[in-house]
Formats: structure tokens, sequence, C-alpha cells
């Protein structure tokens, strides 16, 4: 009770007319930014992180969590009018959501598709607000021992569950990631690694450049190299129909989408994309008409877009509680909330007392002004959409630009951040996701200098990460992230499933 | 992961499908990581041990960290590689050579060309000019290159304008952000 009424506090507290400017806009501008295929929630929060630099923390995760909110859902507008997820998100939403714009029904599929992504977005805060506090008491359990496996786990859950088919790209991925954040002073004893007498180098890379790098400027790369022009319906319908009465029908299928993506989101690295394809996996093997799914199944485009949504919530529990991301997207809130000075992990309330409740309140209001900016924005989103590649991307390189340079004003960063597109580029022609790299660059130091103080304290034995129980818990789970993505784990899981 | 390989048809010459071309870029792209990996080794093993870093044990050194890192990359990239080989991919002659030379000939110049633009802007406009004209350069001269056959000229000259402007108005002005 004491929580809800701290919660009700922090909305109307929320709500002054700066924020309410800045939730408007920051909503806006991610959903603009999600329904543009190419830029994704990733990139719309790498960028801005840049500009919150000046803001203060709340202000900063206004704005941050609004673009976040608004671009996953944004996705599905793309994602109905023209076929094209705007963000991985959307993908499953494709399916269903762009037969029922081919056959008239696009202001209906959009309209579903923004309900259910408003009340999966609630639905996620919901776990967030009350699994933190519980994740964060068994966190204070945490050692250096903990901190080292939790890193590790993190890079080879995130690599295996983001590159298709090939974890083993991803752990790369992971420890290049790994590697950049080596370069520079060392945090232990400040002597210099992969510097090679260069003065920049000494600082190290900093990760905003970095990410900037690696999630939005091989999109502009990759766009101006071979972009191609799409079909743009030239209006959408005004009247939507029935939705609010599907969405009653459907109570039972919003709330296990609810679930599913929230349970998605809480497994480190996994993201909104997954939580979207397993939702809708269940949805079509749960549903009395199954062979609707794929043809304009309203089931579809509700299942998909609500656990796209929820993971959102869902994906910032062990983010908050053990310094983990949930997605992509949170790796790189990660680096803003460190920009902010919020340490992350089980410290956090302690440090930061209410901090939970005060973004579960940013998440609430990002969700209504979502509510109401993507009705707005699936108006003229079809004028949106015929913006022609070669207009937006260059302007999007400027931001990439500008958002790197913003924070410590050094040309380094500028450098660093063309290098991380070109390393980004190249990843993303090899089909080696960038997640795993960002969340590499973050947790580096983290890893870094908590495996050496767990191996000094035991005077270089590993015994610590055999006998203690939550890190012999964390080791079973590397061990299975790893483990469950080789042959002979599918061969055994073949014959048992035969049996 | 390489035990789980599906053989590819990257034994045909001209690099074969797309698939098959992305195997043999793999297996590229894999040696390089490998190289990469014991450059990293190595260089942590000589802080560890030869480097004065500090540390009174070599697990405490700075070189720790890169060991780690360097020994996973060539781990990695070794099951990479010996998977992708399984499968059939191959370096050689022909193994990148895309299904449609002057497709892919185009794509690479176009690409070359926006990196170049990026490179251009980044490394000499910024500094030498003033931010807004800098910016405005970038964009026309990226926007009128890459244009759609047909598209007016003067339209993205004045977008181009547009949206320096409305960058260093809404950043530098309203934001407050320190521009280049």
């Amino acid at each position: 009770m004491q929580s809800l009424l701290t919660l009700g506090q922090n909305i109307l507290a929320l709500l002054t007319l700066q924020n309410i400017l800045l939730f408007i806009a920051c909503s806006l501008a991610g959903i603009i930014f999600g329904c543009l295929p190419g830029l994704t929630a990733s990139i719309g929060i790498a960028l801005l992180t840049g500009f919150t630099y000046g803001a203060d923390t709340d202000t900063a995760m206004v704005m941050l969590m609004s673009i976040y909110v608004g671009a996953i859902y944004g996705g599905s507008i793309s994602a109905v009018l023209i076929g094209i997820p705007g963000t991985g998100s959307a993908a499953a939403t494709v399916l269903d959501g762009h037969v029922l714009a081919r056959r008239g029904e696009a202001g209906k599929a959009l309209s579903l598709a923004t309900v259910a992504s408003f009340i999966g977005t609630l639905f996620g805060m919901l776990c967030l607000a009350l699994l933190t506090p519980l994740l964060l008491k068994l966190s204070l359990n945490f050692t250096s021992v903990e901190f080292t496996l939790l890193a590790i786990f993190g890079i080879t859950i995130c690599g295996s569950l983001t590159s298709a088919g090939e974890p083993v790209k991803g752990w790369i991925s992971g420890f290049i990631g790994l590697f950049i954040s080596a370069v520079g002073f060392d945090s232990i004893f400040s002597y210099p690694r992969f510097t090679y007498g260069s003065v920049p180098l000494l600082g190290g890379i900093n990760f905003v450049p970095a990410m900037i790098g690696l999630f939005g400027l091989p999109a502009v790369f990759i766009s101006l190299s071979g972009g191609k022009a799409s079909d743009v319906p030239s209006g959408v319908e005004k009247r939507s129909g029935s939705v609010g009465t599907l969405l009653k029908k459907h109570v039972g299928l919003i709330l296990k989408s609810g679930l599913i993506g929230s349970f998605v989101g809480t497994i480190p690295g996994v993201g909104e994309d997954v939580a979207a394809w397993l939702s809708y996996d269940t949805a079509k093997r749960s549903s009395k008409h199954p062979e609707e799914f794929g043809k304009g199944s309203y089931e579809g485009v509700i299942a998909a877009e609500t656990a796209n949504n929820a993971c959102i919530g869902g994906a910032m529990i062990p983010l908050l509680s053990l310094g983990v991301p949930g997605s992509g997207p949170c790796a790189v809130l990660l680096g803003a909330l460190t920009l902010h000075g919020i340490r992350t992990g089980p410290m956090l309330e302690t440090a930061n007392p209410g901090f939970i409740l005060k973004i579960s309140a940013i998440i609430i209001l990002a969700a209504l002004f979502m509510r109401f900016g993507g009705l707005l924005i699936s108006r003229i989103a079809p004028k949106l959409l015929s913006v022609p590649s070669f207009i937006l991307m260059p302007i999007v390189g400027v931001l990439c630009v500008v958002g790197s340079y913003a924070i410590y004003v050094t040309k380094f960063d500028i450098y660093s951040m063309f290098f991380m597109g070109l390393l980004g580029y190249v990843f993303d022609r090899l089909k080696v996701p960038s997640a795993p790299a960002v969340l590499g660059v973050i947790l580096g130091s983290l890893l870094d200098s908590n495996l050496r103080r767990s191996l000094m304290a035991a005077n270089g034995s590993l015994v610590n990460f055999f006998t203690r129980p939550i890190a012999l818990i964390l080791l079973v789970l590397i061990f299975f992230s790893v483990f469950s993505q080789t042959g002979v784990y599918r061969r055994f899981l073949g014959k048992f499933r035969r049996k | 992961m390489g035990t789980e390989e599906k053989r590819t048809p990257a034994a045909q010459p001209d690099g074969g499908t797309a698939e098959a071309r992305l195997a043999n870029m793999d297996l590229a792209g894999g040696v390089a990581v490998f190289c990469f990996g014991l450059f990293v080794f190595l260089s942590g093993v000589h802080m560890c041990f030869f480097a004065v870093t500090g540390a009174k044990v070599w697990y405490y050194s700075p070189g720790f960290f890169p060991c780690f890192i360097g020994a996973v990359l060539m781990l990695a990239s070794l099951i990479l590689v010996l998977g992708k080989r399984r499968a059939g991919a191959r370096l050689g002659k022909g193994a990148f050579t895309s299904a449609d030379p002057p497709a892919a000939r185009r794509g690479a110049w176009r690409l070359l060309l926006s990196v170049g633009l990026f490179a251009l802007y980044v490394f000499v406009l910024i500094g030498t000019l003033p931010f807004v004209l800098a910016t405005f350069l970038y964009l026309a001269v990226t926007m009128i290159l890459f244009r759609r056959d047909g598209y007016p000229v003067w339209k993205l000259l004045l977008i181009s304008a547009a949206a320096a402007g409305a960058v260093y108005l809404f950043f530098g002005v309203v934001a407050s952000v320190p521009l280049p």
C-alpha cells in the first residue's frame, strides 16, 4: 500500500510542464525512431544519451525511458504499414499486421498494436516494481566472485541468444567488446594497456561513442550502400472498429503474453524480439484458430506487441538489481545510468532510495504518452515512411557525431565512434550481433577488477567459484548457456524427445 | 556452433550462394579473430611476466584480463573456423565473389563513397570549418550523390541547409549541447 502511495506521489511529482513536454517530445521521437526501418530503440537511446549529459538524472530518465518505450512500440507501425519491422522486436508483428493492412484494416491493426503495447508496458512495469526489490535483497550477498560470474554469464547468454543460430559469433562479439574496454589505464594499477604511446587512448574508449558507433553508424552505411524502397499505403482508415471488444475477448492472451514478455526480459541480454516471437508462437499453439496466424490474425498482433513492450519492464529487473542488462537497449541504458552516476546492482536502493519506484512511475507515464503519441503518429506514418533513406541517413550520421562529442567534448570520441562504426558494419556483414560487444564494453571494467580481486582474495585459487552457493548456480548457468548451444546437447535433446 | 554446421555449397568456384559466401567470410573472419586473440593473449602474457606493472603476482597483474580475453577469442574463433571448414567453407580465389558481380561492385562503390564522405566530414571538415557549414556541406554532398534519379537538387540543398540549421539551433542553442 505504501509502495502504491509512493508510486502515485512519484507520478504526480513527475508531471511538471518541462517533464510533460519531454515525455511528449521523446515519446514521439521514440515512435519515429522505431518506425523508421534501420533505426532501432538502441540507436535512439545511444544517440540521446549524449544529449542528456547536462540534465539531472530524473530528466535524463524521462527522456531515455520515453524513447525506449516509444521505439519498441514504433516498430509495429512500419511492420503493419509496409511489412518491414522498424525494430527487430516488431518482426513477429509483420506476419499478421501487414496482412491486416493489405486487406484494408491498417487502422485496426495499428490500434490493436498501440493498446497491446500500452498494456504490455504496464504489465512489465508491474513486474519491475514487484520483483526488483526481491532480487536486490538476494544480490546483497554478492562478492567479487559472483560479480565476475554474473558479467561472464551476461556476455555468454547475450551472445547465445542474439546471434541467429551461431552463438560462437555472439561470444566473439562480447569478448571483442571486453577487449575494447581493456584499452587504456587498468583500474587497479593504472597501467596503460594497448595504448602504444597514444595520449587519448590512455583514458580508454568511452562507451557512449562506442555504442553509438556500433549501433548507429552501420545503419547509415548499410542504407546508403544499398537501401531499398518499399510501398507505403497512402493513408490509414480513421475508423478502426471494435478494438475494445477484441481486446476484452483476448484478456487471457494479453496476460499470458505480458508474462512471457516480462519473463524473457529478465534473462540477461535476450530482449524484445525473442519475447515477441516466443509469445507469438505460444499464442499460435494455444489458439482456437491457429490456421489464421500469418493470414491476418488479431491474436498474432496482440501477442507480439504485448510481449515486446512487457519485455521493457522485465529487462529492467536484472539491469537495476544485478547491473546486467536484460536486453540490447537496456545495455545502452546501463551506459546512460552509469553516466549519470547511478550504480545499478546491490547498492542501488541504498545509494538512490526510491529509484525503482521512480523508474516505474516514469514507465507508466511514458506508456501513457506513447499511447496517445502512437495514435497521432500512425496517422502521419505513411508520409514519414516515405522519406527517402538518402535524406534521412546522412542526418542520422550527423546526430551520431553530435551525440558522441557531447559528453566529453573531445574529437577523439568522434574518431572512436567512426572506427566503432566500421567495426559495426563488418559485424553486420558477417551476421555478428553488436549487442554483446556493447555489453562487453560496459561490463569490461567490472569483470576485470572483480576477476582479479576474486583470485587475489583466494591467493590465486579458484575454490571460491565452486564453494559459494550463488556462484555455483551462476557457474551452472554459464555452463548451460554454452553447452545448450552445442550439437551434443541438441542430439541429446532430440533422443530424449523421441523417447 | 561448429558441430551443428550444415553443409553449404561453398565449394563452388564463384563463391556460390549468399550463404556459401557468408561461410567463406566467416572462415576468413575466424582466422583474423584467432590471430587477433593470439596477439591479445601474448600482450597479456608480456604484461603479466615481463612488464613492470606494480602487481606482485601474475593473476593480479593488468595483463591477466587481456590473457583471459585472448584465450577465449582464440578458442571461440577456433570453433568457428573448424565448424566452417567442416561445412565446406574455403579461402582463396573466388571464395568471396558475388553471384551478381556488377551489383556487388556498385554496392562496394556506394559503401566506399558513404564511408569516405563521412570520414571526410569527421576528420577534415569538422575543425576546419564552422560546424554548421561543415554539416551542410556533408549533408548536401551526400544527399546529392546518393539521390534517386530525378530528385531535384535544389530541394536537397534546401533540406541540407534546414537540417544543419536545425541541429545547430536545437542542440547547440536550445539544449546547450557542445557542438564540435
